[in-house]
């Protein structure tokens, strides 16, 4: 097997916390290299280039590697959950497909312990990372409006993204019933920024953006990291981390493109694979040193997994909403419910999160769906009363972590080189359920208090597996924990997790930002503490 | 993007052009007032079959359905389907059981045609490059 000469750094994985961990080490000047098993997705091959792009949506660009089976997707064993995992590999990992909602977690959200009296407090708060959070919002080009009572002062270096029509009418429902709502933090530029072109409008986010202007990490970090001199490998696919007799992480044993396997050494190594892919790799790294899988004395690899449950709770109204116009995610936002109030029924609360509407297309799959657009002779009557008439809200319960809920690796199931699948076992607490049916119901009232004649809901969402965290937990005590407050693995001083594995909650709103966040400060650590790295 | 498929659609697209036409100017007829085609006559069926090959049996069932359902049209009216008023052509598809996948298929190909954007009041073009114009109101 070839032994390629070491480099100072190894980041696995190309996507949010990858990228910006790249950049913000490459000051340093030291050999980094980045290992993707994707690749560089061009804007000409994005879905929205062509009159297809709803039904690609379904196939090629679909949330789930299951779906999708691309060459670089692996398989996901998530049959025993009632939630499916969506990832997406390439560089620029999940932040390809996703919406670009781009919320802060709020300062309570890292003392669920002290505040409530479940799960645990985090080992950082948010004042220290606030600067991260300013940093990221610069790099990745954050619209939003100043001011949102729901949180401290923030840099928001761009306007919000426009409300139309829609945002408008739901306001409108939020502001009768008294409850909060604010324009979304975007990671999507509204303004021409940074040598990017301002967001058209054009409504594909959830299956990339041609523009440019939704800000995934192939256009906002990995530009930059490159010019600073980090080496980037597409197409290889690591099967595991490597340690030596002294139990350190010494590189990683990859497949080419051509499927050649490598050895890349390293003095460094970062775990950068999600939520999902970064336990598969630990377990499936196992030696005489960690036989349980790396990094794992804990046993608490792959335990502790919290997704978001997701309600989907849209409305019918009787004009035209404009609602196929617009980022497809980011929109208004509502904290309303976002705390504990025991009245309720459970714990924590959740976030709601304006959707705009659909395309043609998917608006009458949907309609058909709901039993509401017959073929035949009333199809284009109840399509009439349907397209661009149709918006709502998703509703992002906190998942509390329990040990059950986790990653492990599947028995049978392999990816194309033979490495162990993940398989994801989940099951939806009584808390998660309650929230739910609660957040059922407040959506609805929103949505009628602006207007909607109907309302349609689907919970808990099946393919809303896109926030993957906890399976690599962060903490002070090794006991209880997988990597220390800086990210750094407890059991192995040279290897460093920095994607939503280490998160200790979820709070209740999407996880990116604050992913990139805690990169960005793991970054800032390491490079203060270069001369006693290992200590 | 997916590998096509090699199709197992046996028969001739020619042989049941006007029965795969009939069966799509039902499911998605010509509207009242004429801004809207059939599926059919708008030419959806290369579009349709072309994806179903793509989805294991489907391009199958649909071939075994469409034969059937000519058979079952033979036997209740003593005609072809494709020659049969629209609600009969209703009534007797809506008992196949091919419809259901089918129609999917349909739905996807005839609303991302640009007559259809057209007629939805929409640019008869892809989203980008361009993108909408969405003013404050």
């Amino acid at each position: 097997m070839p032994r390629e000469e070491a480099v100072d750094v190894l980041i696995i994985g190309a996507g949010a916390s990858g990228a910006a961990l790249a950049w913000s080490l490459a000051e340093t000047k030291m050999h980094i290299l980045c290992l993707e098993q994707g690749d560089w997705i061009r804007p000409q091959d994005l879905p929205g280039m062509g009159l297809d792009w709803e039904a690609r949506h379904l196939s090629d660009f679909h949330f789930s590697p299951n779906v999708r089976r691309r060459p670089e997707d692996y398989p996901v064993n998530d049959s025993a959950s009632p939630i499916q995992v969506s990832m997406f590999n390439a560089v620029g990992g999940s932040t390809i497909l996703y919406a670009a909602h781009f919320p802060r977690f709020r300062p309570e959200d890292f003392r669920v312990r002290s505040l409530d009296g479940v799960a645990e407090d985090w080992p950082v708060d948010y004042e220290t990372l606030a600067p991260f959070y300013d940093l990221n919002a610069e790099m990745m080009g954050v619209a939003g409006q100043p001011g949102d009572p729901a949180y401290p002062p923030k840099r928001l270096p761009l306007p919000p993204v426009p409300l139309g029509k829609l945002g408008k009418r739901l306001a409108q429902g939020f502001e009768r019933l008294g409850w909060h709502w604010w324009p979304s933090d975007s990671a999507i530029i509204t303004r021409d920024y940074r040598g990017r072109a301002a967001c058209v409008n054009a409504g594909t986010c959830l299956v990339g953006c041609p523009q440019g202007a939704k800000g995934s990490v192939d256009v906002t970090y990995w530009p930059e990291a490159l010019r600073r001199g980090v080496r980037l490998q597409t197409r290889c696919r690591v099967r595991e981390i490597t340690v030596d007799e002294h139990g350190m992480a010494s590189g990683a044993i990859y497949y080419d493109a051509e499927g050649r396997e490598h050895w890349q050494r390293a003095h460094v190594v970062v775990l950068a694979c999600n939520g999902i892919g970064t336990p598969r790799l630990l377990l499936a790294s196992r030696s005489k040193h960690f036989p349980d899988g790396l990094a794992n004395r804990s046993g608490l690899v792959g335990k502790n997994l919290m997704f978001h449950p997701y309600a989907m709770v849209m409305g019918v109204f009787d004009e035209p909403l404009e609602a196929y116009k617009g980022p497809t995610g980011c929109c208004i936002m509502s904290q309303e419910f976002n705390r504990t109030d025991l009245r309720h029924g459970f714990v924590r609360g959740y976030s709601f999160e304006i959707l705009r509407g659909f395309g043609p297309v998917s608006t009458v799959l949907w309609g058909m769906q709901q039993g509401i657009v017959p073929w035949g002779h009333d199809h284009h009557r109840a399509v009439a009363e349907l397209f661009d008439r149709v918006a709502g809200m998703v509703a992002i319960c906190e998942d509390l972590p329990e040990e059950h809920n986790r990653v492990v690796l599947d028995p049978d199931l392999r990816d194309e080189h033979g490495i162990p699948a993940p398989r994801v076992e989940y099951r939806l607490s009584d808390n998660s359920q309650r929230m739910l049916a609660h957040a059922v119901e407040r959506a609805r009232e929103v949505l009628e208090a602006a207007g909607a004649k109907q309302t349609f809901v689907q919970a808990p969402l099946p393919f809303a597996g896109w926030h993957l965290m906890g399976t690599a937990r962060m903490g002070r005590d090794p006991r209880t924990s997988v990597v220390n407050e800086w990210g750094r693995c407890h059991d192995v001083k040279n290897l460093f997790i920095v994607d939503g594995s280490v998160f200790v909650t979820s709070a209740a709103v999407n996880p990116t930002n604050t992913i990139q966040a805690l990169a960005l400060y793991i970054g800032d650590q390491i490079k203060r503490r270069l001369a006693n790295l290992f200590d | 993007m997916n590998e096509e498929r090699e199709g197992t659609f046996e028969g001739t697209e020619t042989d049941l052009d006007p029965l795969l036409r009939a069966v799509l100017d039902t499911l998605v007829p010509p509207s009242p007032d004429g801004r809207f085609p059939g599926a059919g006559e708008l030419g959806c069926g290369s579009t349709v079959m072309a994806a179903c090959t793509r989805m294991p049996g489907l391009a199958e069932l649909v071939h075994r359905g469409l034969q059937e359902l000519d058979r079952a049209s033979q036997a209740a009216h003593g005609k072809h389907f494709a020659e049969l008023g629209a609600a009969s052509r209703e009534q007797l598809l809506g008992e196949q059981s091919f419809v259901f996948p089918l129609v999917i298929q349909v739905y996807i190909a005839y609303y991302q045609h640009p007559r259809v954007l057209a007629a939805l009041g929409l640019d008869p073009r892809p989203p980008h490059p361009g993108g909408y114009e969405l003013r404050e109101p």
